[in-house]
């Protein structure tokens, strides 16, 4: 009814629209069909695959009023797909929508309306002999050379953008090298499908389990159907946990997916062969020819994607010379940035009020008229890394990171239960590991139900920490601030019965007994004593020499295990206590580690699966940056 | 027991007007006016038998056309406010009775608040009284009653008491007075014996539950009217976190309390249930009742479960040709004088439970013993909450006659099933470790809470340390009536151990989740019925702890209190066990030790088994209803 009222209203053109009366989905939707055309194409590329392209031109774009062009190529559709449908807002962010800049948005190859076979993260090729040496950047820079040549009325500058998935595109098409891109914010980026998303060091993130149809099946054609609703896995309980369990070991889960490339491919290479590493954007962030300003994006929270942001933004830093490379780390989950909640919380924590719109007006605006409308020359009045520090709760500005001035030191973890500056005796802390009875990564079982998992990250940690199956140590009370800023590195000394083992190690901010709920938190929560996570990561010791080439542990020999968690910008308030905890099991986030070296985790058998006792040593150490 | 504080049963009352969509017609502030404008309070000393005088206060109706009953409750937690001037809110069992004109009276116990003598924990009983000397609850209650009668204008002669937790003990006491105008008592949650039900649950010490009360509840030398100031500052958020940290339970002492309170230091005296414990237990005395008796009580009460059912079958049985009625509801401990009892924590029953029982069951009972016989009352020997289908139902006799007594034995791959385990080796075995005990609830809270005995519990079913037997999908619904006795074989490394028996109800894994609940997956929930621990050293006799043979097998028996729920068709029937529930209960040393002496460097890892072998059967026996 209200479509018709507001279709009505522009043809006739006479009744004015009070902004007062419609809500703000109303008001943008209504902005969008106000002030744009849309045009459908199947831009070619180089090697005749065409692409499905919709394009979203102002109507006021004149000779003398050129707009710039900001694209998103996704994997993910670009509904709606109707020559007269047009969707209820441009870009996920109103300010860049009521900026107005002329919207692209295409199929990737191989996926809904374009043409080609699709493939996961499509492997770069640096040195192009044909034109059927396709890849990404390819695609892009095709893309980019039809548009800036056949739509009226653009400026010639392109900037490109996009969350997750899109966010790898953006980042593999920023190596396209065309002139004509000035711009890309890459936004919790895939970069490597090994050490993100579906592994981390190895470790296989049973917690994706159910996202394997959206991946692993080629559409039968160009199509705006979905080709792969009834592909999910059939879950006949509401309780995720056990659901998850029965699909243990992994052979189990793959009897969903008989037909799926994708899952496929996981049982197929499961180190970091050849087939991971051609797929992983990383190497190829050097010397980018014609580059973009780059400004990435990400959520210190993101569940899916946090290696991502870090390591492209690091690795284009080190790697080019003049380039204009920045990064932005907020209190956000997954794309978080890209919704305005009001109360900002993640998880049961609350961050401050509007977060997403200071990131999305006085960041991300800025970033695009700088370089897309305005003098582009790189005086955007943004630092190296606007990034946000989840303890203090507000952004600060870094002219570089991991900043210079941070100072590295060393927790050890001593079987007193206590964080040490220096390493105690050569005691141990011991647990036993049962993969009967893994520990959970959340005590939230709404979570369970998600597709993928997202607000553990914050999560009260209280509940891992009372099992016999989790060690915790802990500093005293902080008699002031103490700001971790940087890099972290767990360097583990461990030993075990068994022959391979999983090690997760938790940065946990433990709040004062005497915290009060602010008035958002959710009533079933207690503060008082929160036991905050900050940063967690996950090794699979077979990999601790190699990604590539998985070594078993000597049993009961103490053997190193080294590894990087992301980084971090958090202060621990005075009052409250830095907590280390570490545990072997992390479900269902992380599938479960048979502890008995196979060869193949995805082919395990139930029996390979033994309970061991697993020895932590007080020379163990995690390193930390502390920022004065 | 031990109401925690007063205000607790206010807030009961108080809550009644927040709630308001019951059917209940009246706030609290017209009842107040009510009581304001129809009644006076009056203050007196009544002197006992032996000089000593109990503060007594006198709430009459103004009216004086007819001659009025006498309701009146004991305290120890004082009857406040105190003045003529100074108004209760709400008077009287519940609010449907404020408008019936009943003199209600409330008194201080011996040696509590403004009343004389000396307090001592749960009065003994004195089966033979030689001399004036000779006092007890059943005295203090018959001189007042007497006094009452006598004194107080306009009224008709007939008494009726009242009272949750120790005042229902204190009803109880009261309810062997034999004082021929007392016509109608109702012990409810009534406290009976200190050592089984608060203080300790068959040996262990129920430390969340005492901590924080007696840090109120303390002696006194003499009357007073205002509160005392507590020892220290217990203000604890996350009891878990608290209580682990306080170290071994001596620490409750040396650390906090530092014996400057007699009644909590009575625990660390007497670990066993030796003569100081055994002459408090009221339940052998509670004979020969000739009034009409109302034994209330919850399924789901944290602090007298035991006290709830032993009353009442004591009574019943102690009392020939009796008129004493059983009413369980699916109430917290005091939840039926409150507001609503439609639900308790994820837990929903369908009605509310509370006002029904207040409006049709105690209203009518004490109406018609009290006012008078021709006012109808129609109430079953048992009415009983039916919880899982959520129905009340009505008893003959109690425990029911209809029930088929049934056992489930522990089998291999932690199924729980009808028949006897025949293998030869079945065991299942956990690591307890004293630095990291099972939690009671899931939950952060202080310790001490009513809703962990409804809770999910595959926060618990998750761990290592808690091993878990279930049935396959039942065909049928099976309703579970009385108690449950438990009876483990089982072996530890240590010399000591706790064992703790959780009977389940598991929910379909299909369960539709429930808006009024957003945050609740009850697909594959839980849900606790019943508990219970033992400290296995008192397996053989509660006087004197037995230590054990490290690895020997070992039966251990104990009864969980009793029940009446139905598991539906499609559901699971789950046993798990475990060896600590904390703090719910302090910690087992795992050494047989003095365990209030115990030092830290006592607490030691066990390995526990439990034993489900054709040489070692463990199972479960309760009774099912029969149609």
């Amino acid at each position: 009814m209200k479509k018709l009222f507001l279709l009505l209203s522009l043809l006739v053109g006479m009744t004015k629209i009070s902004a007062q009366s419609l809500s703000v989905a109303q008001q943008d939707s209504a902005f969008v069909r106000e002030n744009y055309v849309k045009y459908q194409y199947q831009i070619s590329m180089r090697d005749g695959v065409k692409l499905f392209t919709n394009v979203y031109v102002p109507k006021d774009a004149s000779a003398n009023n050129k707009y710039p062009i900001v694209m998103q190529r996704t994997c993910y559709d670009v509904a709606p797909y109707g020559k007269d449908d047009y969707p209820q807002m441009l870009y996920y962010s109103r300010h860049m929508m009521r900026e107005k800049f002329i919207f692209v948005e295409q199929d990737v190859r191989g996926r809904w309306m374009s043409e080609g076979t699709w493939t996961n993260m499509t492997p770069h090729i640096a040195n192009k002999k044909a034109k059927t040496d396709v890849d990404e950047a390819s695609d892009t820079y095709d893309t980019i050379d039809w548009l800036v040549k056949n739509i009226p009325n653009n400026n010639g500058r392109v900037g490109q953008y996009g969350i997750s998935y899109p966010g790898f595109y953006t980042i593999a098409g920023a190596l396209c090298g065309h002139p004509a891109l000035k711009a890309s914010s890459p936004q919790a980026p895939v970069s490597d499908f090994f050490f993100d998303d579906f592994h981390h060091n190895g470790a296989f993130t049973i917690g994706y389990g159910l996202t394997f149809p959206v991946f692993g099946v080629q559409h039968p054609k160009p199509t705006t159907e979905s080709w792969y609703d009834n592909l999910f896995p059939k879950r006949n309980t509401q309780d995720g946990f056990d659901w998850y369990r029965t699909q243990t070991p992994l052979k189990n889960l793959g009897a969903n997916y008989k037909d799926n490339f994708f899952w496929q491919e996981h049982v197929d290479h499961p180190n970091y062969d050849e087939f991971w590493q051609k797929r992983s954007i990383i190497p190829h962030l050097k010397n980018i020819k014609n580059a973009p300003a780059i400004m990435v994006v990400g959520g210190w929270y993101d569940a899916e994607d946090l290696y991502g942001p870090l390591t492209i933004y690091k690795n284009v830093e080190k790697n080019n010379q003049n380039i204009y490379n920045t990064i932005v780390m907020g209190p956000f989950g997954h794309g978080d940035w890209a919704r305005e909640r009001g109360h900002h919380m993640h998880s049961n924590v609350y961050f401050g009020d509007s977060v997403a719109t200071f990131f999305q007006r006085n960041i991300e605006l800025k970033f695009f008229k700088h370089f897309l409308k305005g003098a582009g020359d790189g005086k955007s009045d943004l630092p190296e890394a606007y990034l946000f520090d989840t303890g203090k709760k507000q952004w600060q500005e870094f002219k570089e990171w991991p900043a210079k001035t941070a100072q590295k030191v060393n927790f050890y973890l001593s079987n007193s239960g206590k964080l040490t500056d220096k390493i105690t005796s050569d005691g141990y802390s011991e647990f036993v590991s049962d993969p009967n009875k893994p520990v959970p990564y959340t005590e939230d079982n709404k979570q369970l139900f998600g597709f993928t998992p997202r607000a553990y990250m914050s999560e009260d940690q209280r509940f891992a920490g009372r099992r016999t199956d989790v060690l915790t140590f802990e500093t005293d009370i902080l008699t002031e601030d103490v700001t971790l800023g940087g890099e972290i590195l767990a360097k583990l000394k461990v030993a075990t019965t068994g022959t391979d083992a999983d090690w997760f190690v938790k940065l946990v901010d433990v709040y004062p007994g005497d915290e009060q709920n602010t008035p958002f938190t959710p009533k079933h929560i207690t503060l008082a004593g929160y036991q905050q996570m900050v940063r967690s990561e996950i090794m699979r010791s077979r990999f601790r020499n190699s990604f590539s080439k998985p070594e078993p542990l000597v049993p009961n020999q103490i053997t190193d295990v080294t590894f990087r968690l992301q980084d971090v910008l958090h202060t621990f308030k005075k009052g409250h206590k830095i907590m280390i905890q570490v545990q072997s099991t992390v479900f269902p986030l992380f599938d479960i580690n048979p502890q008995k070296f196979v060869d193949n985790i995805y082919k395990a058998d139930a029996s390979d699966f033994i309970k061991a006792t697993h020895k932590v040593y007080n020379s163990s150490a995690i390193e930390v940056e502390i920022l004065k | 027991m031990l109401m925690r504080n007063s205000l607790i049963y206010l807030f009961c009352f108080l809550s009644f007007f927040v709630k308001a969509q019951s059917t209940y017609q009246y706030s609290v502030a017209q009842d107040s006016a009510y009581i304001r404008n129809n009644y006076v309070k009056s203050e007196f000393m009544v002197k006992m038998r032996d000089g000593v005088q109990l503060f007594t206060q006198v709430y009459a109706p103004k009216d004086k056309s007819k001659l009025h009953p006498i309701i009146m409750q004991r305290t120890p937690y004082s009857c406040n406010p105190y003045g003529t001037d100074k108004y209760k809110k709400r008077i009287g069992p519940n609010p449907f009775m404020i408008r019936e004109n009943y003199i209600v009276v409330y008194q201080d116990v011996r040696g509590r608040w403004a009343s004389e003598g000396k307090f001592i924990e749960m009065t003994p009983h004195l089966d033979k009284k030689l001399s004036e000397k000779d006092i007890d609850e059943s005295t203090d209650t018959y001189d007042t009653i007497d006094w009452l009668t006598k004194n107080i204008p306009s009224n008709n002669g007939k008494v009726g008491q009242w009272g949750i937790s120790y005042p229902g003990f204190f009803t109880s006491a009261g309810s062997v007075s034999q004082h021929p105008a007392l016509k109608a008592s109702s012990p409810q949650a009534p406290m009976a014996d200190l050592w089984r039900d608060d203080a300790f649950h068959l040996g262990a010490f129920m430390l969340g539950a005492n901590f924080g009360f007696y840090n109120f509840f303390q002696a006194q030398t003499q009357p007073t009217k205002n509160r005392p100031a507590p020892y220290f500052s217990f203000d604890s958020p996350d009891g878990y976190d608290f209580y682990l940290k306080m170290g071994p339970t001596r620490n409750a002492e040396d650390q906090y309390y530092k014996k400057r309170n007699e009644y909590f230091h009575e625990n660390f005296d007497h670990p066993n249930f030796d003569e100081h414990w055994q002459k408090r237990n009221i339940l052998p005395h509670l004979q020969n009742i000739k009034h009409a008796v109302l034994v209330v009580g919850g399924w789901y009460d944290e602090q007298d479960l035991y006290g709830t059912f032993k009353t009442y079958q004591a009574m019943e049985k102690q009392s020939p040709n009796n008129d004493i009625r059983f009413v369980v509801g699916p109430w917290v401990h005091g939840g039926w004088a409150g507001a609503s009892g439609q639900s308790l924590a994820d837990v929903e029953f369908g009605s509310k439970t509370s006002l029904y029982y207040q409006e049709k069951i105690e209203s009518p009972f004490f109406n018609h013993y009290l006012i008078d016989e021709s006012l109808p009352l129609s109430l079953a020997e048992a009415t009983l909450f039916e919880t899982g289908s959520n129905q009340w139902k009505s008893f003959d006799t109690y425990p029911a006659k209809n029930a088929q007594e049934t056992v489930l034995y522990l089998q291999n791959g932690g199924k729980l099933g009808f028949t006897k385990p025949q293998n030869e080796n079945g065991v299942t075995s956990y690591i307890s470790d004293p630095s990291r005990p099972v939690p009671f609830s899931g939950k952060i809270n202080d310790g001490f809470s009513a809703e962990y005995m409804v809770e999910d519990q595959r926060f618990a079913y998750q761990r290592p340390d808690v091993i878990s037997f279930e049935t396959d999908t039942l065909k049928d619904d099976l309703t579970m009536v009385g108690n449950i006795l438990a009876n483990l074989k089982v072996s530890t490394s240590g010399t000591d151990a706790d064992w703790v028996v959780k009977v389940i109800d598991v929910y379909p894994n299909d369960t539709p989740n429930d808006p009024a609940h957003p945050d609740v997956v009850y697909g594959g929930y839980q849900q606790l019925i019943r508990s219970e621990i033992i400290r296995g050293k008192y397996r053989n006799d509660f006087t004197k702890p037995e230590a054990f043979v490290p690895g020997k097998p070992t039966e251990v028996k104990l009864e969980l209190q009793d029940v009446l729920h139905t598991f539906k068709k499609g559901h699971k029937i789950m046993v798990q066990i475990q060896s600590s529930c904390f703090p719910w209960a302090d910690r087992n040393p795992q050494k047989f030790i003095n365990i209030f002496e115990a030092k830290e460097s006592d607490y030691q890892k066990a390995t526990q088994k439990v034993y489900h072998q054709k040489a070692y059967p463990s199972f479960i026996t309760f009774g099912v209803l029969k149609n």
